[in-house]
């Protein structure tokens, strides 16, 4: 059974929040939940266990993962909500900072490297005083456990009114992995692994041996693993020692995280006998083999721990969240394969996404609600812009455009039209999506039916590695068409078959497979209102769907960062809300200045091994 | 024994260890403590993250930006290919460096000063000297090679240095000396050791000589590496020891408290309004004497005023002397313009001939040429950078020193500022517009402004109309370069200007904008247009706290609380916040607030609007959220200032010198004074 959220109302020519009254503003209770200080931070508000809004720092400050305080993101969510900070009635705080400090007291004991600054940022004080500091929140602070927090993130928004709840990732406190339930009544986390040992480690290991950054290039070997053969699987399993109880042990003298300067020792080496590839080095058939056996021993372990959590756990539902939630290919399996019939995995199923877990947590405790809260039907919980917005601000550039406000079919159809002739669009419509997926808000489209669109987006506008795919968005009433795909994807997360009859090569993995999102008109008419048209235009009602942002660049927030993004990646059109701008129209003189268009900003965390602390 | 016993006994010790960090304030100190003594370490040091800055991380085939186009002897040099135009605008305008031929070859380093800030790159101050230098030395030609670099640091000179003796230099011109602290990476890095003195009872005074102390040891390290390279090469180094516009750059447009304890705050709040309300000079020089007792002089309030008091009493040499202490007073705020501190011109004076270096003492040069008087506009566009008249003095100075120690010829520096060349007229009058943005940047007064406004208008009005689009490109909320504004001044030329102007920010510099206007008096409904599109408080709620509100200077400490935390933190006693009406109206004013760290609020704190009293709200320690209303009477149809005038109150420093510590010891920039109110909303609306 799942429940439907209030639609909220974000495409209709703009919105306006829903701005709470001061009597009003007295009898909800106003949540704040928080993830920060580790990497990609984020906020969210909950009124009333409401989501009303939701942002990752990153968006704001324009750096990538950016995990300080996410003072924007905070200011943002308030003013959404129409409160400001002293309405706020608890912060629920994603992580539990004492027992963090035992797992990194832990690490210091087996010898990790450290200086004066990681001894200040291991202060379990720190969040509060930059709580309290940065973010000016005087009242309650509430701290929780990391994969509790994941595990509220997933269940409380889930719609299910019970559930199996399995929440994997690298780090947290001590846990790295709980197997637990969920119902009205509150959350049980019946079993966890622990630190050292970790299914995200292990995955971000190989990754980090495969050349690409920890922390982020873990959907890349996912990306990479089609193109190679299982041909190393003994390897990988040696690696670890699992059984079918919940438990996972790492073979801790292949890792050498603890010691904090790399994350695999000289013997994972000898066992591939091959040397860790380099960033820039070329990929080769042993790294897609490496992939591809890593992908296959992690999918064959979440599927083993999910087997184990039935027999605790006997529901037709399953939710899952952490970092590893991440992989859609396992989730694909896990659908597929697994016992559960009914599987919800959080959007933002990372560390940013627990912001959303802490806060539904604190609220159904002290507001003595049920935990099993309304279903999160979708992520556009960050900022919009109206129109005339919009429109008054590109109307002091000196960029021409074609206007459509209030003629939304027109717009549909100029921009088919221009997809159709094979031009690339920066899409960019309403309220900002929460979560690492550009879900048709802060997208870059295409036509899936163009061979050369793939190695075209990858290099000219993205400017990223050629094996990478893309993914297809697609009318949900027409997905059973063209995909081996028998629930709604709305969020991007399930990996399955291409069945098209049409020749579909740009959004085609090499072994027929895709990351499909389904559209409704019910929870975004505009983009489904696209699909409507381009299917008319062309009789195809799937789009290649990316994320609006160039290679280390979060995805765009504000109109402002999609035309810079714009201009600086040569996509041919861009539409922000209604008007569309065409790339031939940017003045010359903007290439030659094109220095002082921003381009990314340096990280604050660090790529080549896992960050602890 | 399983495998998993050991593991879990000592996650029981340490979960009780970190229990006990948590439970007991203060113990993590004791983790920190055991940490600096070394008691911990136990492996190699994590690496470092920090890239060092472009200026000096070339080990140096090249010189600067420029690359040895041979692997010859003695090649020419020309600019390093694909350098980024920001980059590239900050160093001389030179595209090649040729091989050393006969001609005397003078390479002459600097900061922006040397470059001839607001004139480059039509002109600068090292074509003035070689001109000079030609023009008097016939037969012997020299040539001076212009290696200034806006922002160059300490580090940075040294490197250029070495890496141009690549260039065979027959002699070295040094124009540095105004960067030393205020780009110090270096500095920043040593600050932490430095915040022992703050945290035990706040001593700003400890914590300036602490750092003075640190600069004293670079100076000499500078010193003695010059004395190296004469010694071993024979080349001679002159430098030229820079000066500061004492009259016409206020140093004193931060209105904000040092630390000081509460009664001490008392009485210095006191004597400032004694100061400021006092009409008799003698009460307003004991109150402001009293200040400079009280806050041990590091604020550069009282010092300024008293300066202007003895310049307007005709007392030149007491307000020169405490021009010199105003300047002085704050060298620890990272908010200061560049300047040559006394400090440092002193130890030059003292020191340079010492280490073989030949002084070219600029200070006493202005002096003599102004006849005693005090360096003022006439020198000086901004606090440092100098005008056409300047460039010239300063030029026929170095080319008096050179010519005496090189040629052996005796010519005084009035006899050579005849030869000196000066700025063409579209050249002089852009320099001015941009002095007159740059003065609006920091917050000098409107006089100032306007000076320099119509100085460009009345030398060439053509420029100033070219160049005249600046507040449209500001007045809109979107970067420089993206308005129809910037298009519109890039086709009209001057694009050099432009690329300056586009790493500004986008603040309501309301007298530059405003006397821009009243001068032209042409078009001004182009601003009021913007103003109403974008900021019309009659059309949509405004946002008080975003910059086109509330950052007025650069030199504001706000702006810096504004990147750092989510909510405005004041310093200044008086904050002030703009915005634009388009027609008379009552305008509601929504702002949540609170004194913190305070034991006591003594007074309400007052809103006024344009000048005139508004409203009073008592405020709390905790944030609280207030209602007003101005009424239409007292809006004017434009721009409107609203002042929020912070009450006294018994702030607890500890707390925040705690803060400032713990911000030091993580490497981030601090600000020194109370702060003495938060703002965490305030919007105003007509609707």
């Amino acid at each position: 059974v799942v429940t439907s959220a209030t639609r909220l109302p974000l495409y209709q020519g703009g919105y306006q929040p829903d701005i709470p009254t001061e009597a009003t503003k007295k009898v909800m209770m106003n949540v704040l939940g928080i993830a920060a200080l580790y990497h990609d931070s984020s906020c969210c508000i909950l009124i009333d266990g409401k989501l009303r809004a939701a942002a990752q720092e990153e968006r704001f400050s324009r750096i990538k993962y950016d995990s300080r305080i996410p003072k924007e993101a905070v200011r943002y969510c308030l003013k959404e909500a129409g409160l400001t900070i002293h309405d706020i009635d608890y912060v629920a705080y994603y992580e539990d900072p004492t027992k963090k400090l035992s797992r990194q007291l832990w690490m210091l004991a087996q010898g990790l490297p450290f200086d004066d600054q990681l001894i200040n940022r291991m202060d379990p004080h720190r969040p509060e005083q930059e709580i309290r500091d940065i973010m000016g929140y005087e009242g309650p602070i509430e701290y929780m456990d990391h994969h509790l927090a994941h595990a509220a993130g997933t269940f409380c928004f889930s719609g299910f009114p019970e559930a199996a709840i399995f929440t994997v990732d690298s780090v947290g406190e001590w846990a790295t992995t709980t197997l637990g339930r969920g119902s009205q009544s509150g959350i049980e986390l019946l079993d966890e692994i622990h630190f050292p040992n970790s299914f995200g480690l292990l995955y971000s290991t190989m990754t980090s041996y495969l050349g690409f950054d920890v922390n982020d290039g873990e959907y890349k070997v996912m990306g990479l693993a089609p193109y190679g053969t299982p041909r190393y699987t003994d390897q990988v399993w040696k690696l670890i020692e699992s059984n079918k109880s919940s438990q996972l042990q790492l073979q801790l003298d292949y890792f050498d995280f603890l010691a904090g300067q790399r994350m695999f020792s000289d013997k994972l080496i000898e066992l591939f006998k091959q040397p860790p590839r380099s960033k820039n080095d070329e990929i080769t058939q042993f790294h897609q083999d490496v992939a591809k056996s890593m992908q296959v021993v992690l999918e064959d372990l979440l599927l083993e721990k999910v087997r184990y959590l039935y027999e605790k756990v006997p529901s037709q539902n399953l939710c899952m969240s952490g970092g590893v939630a991440l992989n859609c290919v396992a989730n694909g399996r896990i659908h597929r394969e697994g016992p559960y019939t009914n599987l919800f995995i959080q959007p933002a199923s990372g560390d940013a996404g627990s912001s959303l877990g802490a806060a539904a947590y604190v609220h159904a405790k002290y507001d003595q609600s049920s935990f099993a809260g309304e279903r999160m039907e979708h992520v556009y919980l960050g900022p919009g812009y109206t129109s005339e917005e919009i429109t008054r601000l590109v109307q002091e550039t000196p960029l021409p455009f074609e206007d459509y406000h209030g003629n939304f079919d027109a717009l549909c159809t100029a921009v088919s039209k221009r997809l159709a002739e094979g031009q690339i669009i920066g899409w960019y419509q309403g309220r900002m999506e929460f979560g690492p997926r550009a879900l048709g808000a802060r997208s870059i489209i295409a036509d899936p039916r163009r061979p050369e669109m793939r190695d075209k987006i990858n290099a000219l506008v993205k400017k990223r590695e050629a094996f990478r795919p893309f993914a297809p968005v697609v009318l949900y009433d027409k997905a059973r068409e063209h995909f081996d795909l028998d629930c709604p994807s709305p969020f991007m997360l399930l990996v399955c078959q291409v069945c098209s009859p049409l020749e579909l090569p740009a959004i085609t993995h090499i072994d027929g497979s895709a990351r499909v999102q389904t559209v409704t008109e019910q929870y975004n008419p505009r983009f489904a209102g696209l699909l409507r048209h381009f299917d008319q235009e062309t009789g195809c009602p799937i789009l290649l769907n990316t994320s609006f942002n160039m290679k280390d660049e979060p995805i765009v927030c504000t109109p402002v960062d999609a035309i810079r993004c714009f201009v600086r990646s040569k996509m041919d059109a861009l539409v922000l809300q209604d008007i569309v701008i065409d790339q031939k129209s940017v003045p010359a003189f903007w290439d030659e200045t094109i220095n002082f268009f921003e381009g990314p900003k340096s990280a604050n965390i660090d790529h080549s091994v896992y960050t602890f602390f | 024994m399983s495998k998993q016993e050991p593991f879990e006994a000592q996650k029981k010790i340490c979960d009780r260890i970190a229990q006990s960090i948590y439970q007991q304030a203060g113990s993590f100190t004791i983790l920190q403590g055991l940490n600096q003594l070394s008691i911990l370490h136990n492996s190699a040091p994590r690496k470092q993250q920090r890239l060092r800055s472009s200026e000096s991380e070339e080990e140096s085939k090249g010189v600067g930006i420029w690359i040895p186009t041979s692997t010859e002897e003695n090649p020419s040099y020309q600019r390093k290919p694909g350098i980024n135009n920001l980059e590239a605008s900050m160093w001389a305008n030179r595209e090649t460096i040729p091989a050393k031929g006969p001609k005397k070859r003078v390479v002459f380093i600097g900061e922006s000063v040397a470059r001839g800030f607001f004139f480059e790159p039509h002109f600068s101050p090292a074509s003035v000297l070689e001109t000079i230098l030609n023009r008097h030395s016939a037969p012997v030609e020299y040539e001076v090679i212009d290696l200034a670099r806006s922002n160059l640091s300490l580090r940075g000179l040294q490197q250029l240095i070495k890496d141009s003796l690549k260039l065979k230099p027959d002699s070295f011109v040094l124009f540095a000396g105004n960067n030393w602290i205020m780009y110090n990476d270096d500095l920043q890095k040593e600050m932490s050791q430095f915040s022992e003195a703050l945290a035990e009872n706040g001593d700003t005074a400890a914590f300036k000589e602490n750092i003075k102390v640190w600069i004293s040891g670079q100076i000499r390290n500078l010193l003695r590496f010059c004395q190296n390279i004469v010694q071993e090469t024979g080349i001679p180094i002159f430098f030229m020891l820079p000066e500061f516009n004492d009259v016409d750059f206020a140093s004193d447009t931060r209105y904000a408290i040092p630390y000081m304890n509460i009664e001490k705050t008392v009485e210095w709040r006191q004597s400032l309004r004694d100061a400021s309300d006092h009409k008799d000079s003698e009460s307003r020089e004991q109150a402001l004497q009293r200040m400079m007792q009280l806050d041990d002089g590091v604020s550069s309030i009282a010092p300024s005023m008293l300066a202007r008091l003895y310049a307007e009493q005709g007392y030149t040499h007491k307000a020169r002397q405490y021009y010199h202490i105003a300047r002085d007073a704050e060298l620890w705020n990272w908010l200061n313009t560049p300047r040559c501190y006394t400090f440092i011109q002193d130890m030059l004076r003292n020191e340079a001939e010492k280490h073989g270096i030949h002084l070219i003492d600029l200070p006493q040069e202005y002096q003599h040429s102004l006849k005693n008087g005090l360096p003022d506009r006439t020198l000086f566009f901004d606090y440092c950078h100098l005008t056409g008249d300047g460039i010239r003095l300063s030029m026929s100075a170095a080319a008096a020193a050179l010519l005496q120690r090189m040629a052996d010829q005796q010519i005084t520096t009035t006899d050579l500022r005849a030869y000196a060349p000066t700025p063409e007229n579209p050249v002089l009058a852009r320099a001015h517009l941009l002095a007159a943005n740059h003065n609006a940047s920091w917050g000098q007064p409107e006089s100032i402004i306007r000076h320099h406004c119509e100085s460009a208008y009345r030398i060439d009005s053509i420029v100033f109309k070219k160049m005249n689009h600046w507040p449209e490109i500001t007045g809109i909320p979107l970067p420089p370069i993206m308005t129809s504004a910037y298009a519109n001044a890039w086709s009209g030329g001057d694009r050099d200007t432009l690329y300056r102007l586009a790493t500004l920010g986008p603040y309501s510099y309301s007298h530059f904008v405003d006397t821009l206007e009243s001068i032209e008096n042409k078009n001004p409904s182009s601003i009021t247009r913007i103003r109403a599109t974008h900021h019309d408080v009659c059309k949509k709620e405004i946002d008080l706290l975003s910059p086109f509100s509330c950052i007025h200077s650069w030199a504001q400490p706000e702006t810096l609380t504004i990147e750092d935390i989510g909510y405005f933190r004041a310093y200044s006693l008086i904050s002030r916040f703009s915005f634009f009406c388009s027609k008379p109206a009552d305008i509601h004013l929504t702002i949540t607030l609170r004194i913190p760290n305070s034991e006591k609020i003594l007074e309400p704190v007052q809103i006024r609007i344009q000048e005139k009293p508004g409203f009073e709200m008592q405020a709390t320690t905790q944030w609280q959220t207030m209602h007003g209303t101005l009424q239409k009477e007292n809006i004017t149809p434009g721009l409107n200032t609203i002042e929020l005038i912070w009450p006294l109150a018994d702030l607890d420093n500890e707390y925040e010198l705690h803060r400032i510590v713990q911000q030091m010891k993580q490497g981030e920039k601090i600000q020194l004074y109370q702060p003495v109110g938060d703002i965490y909303h305030f919007t105003a609306n007509a609707q």
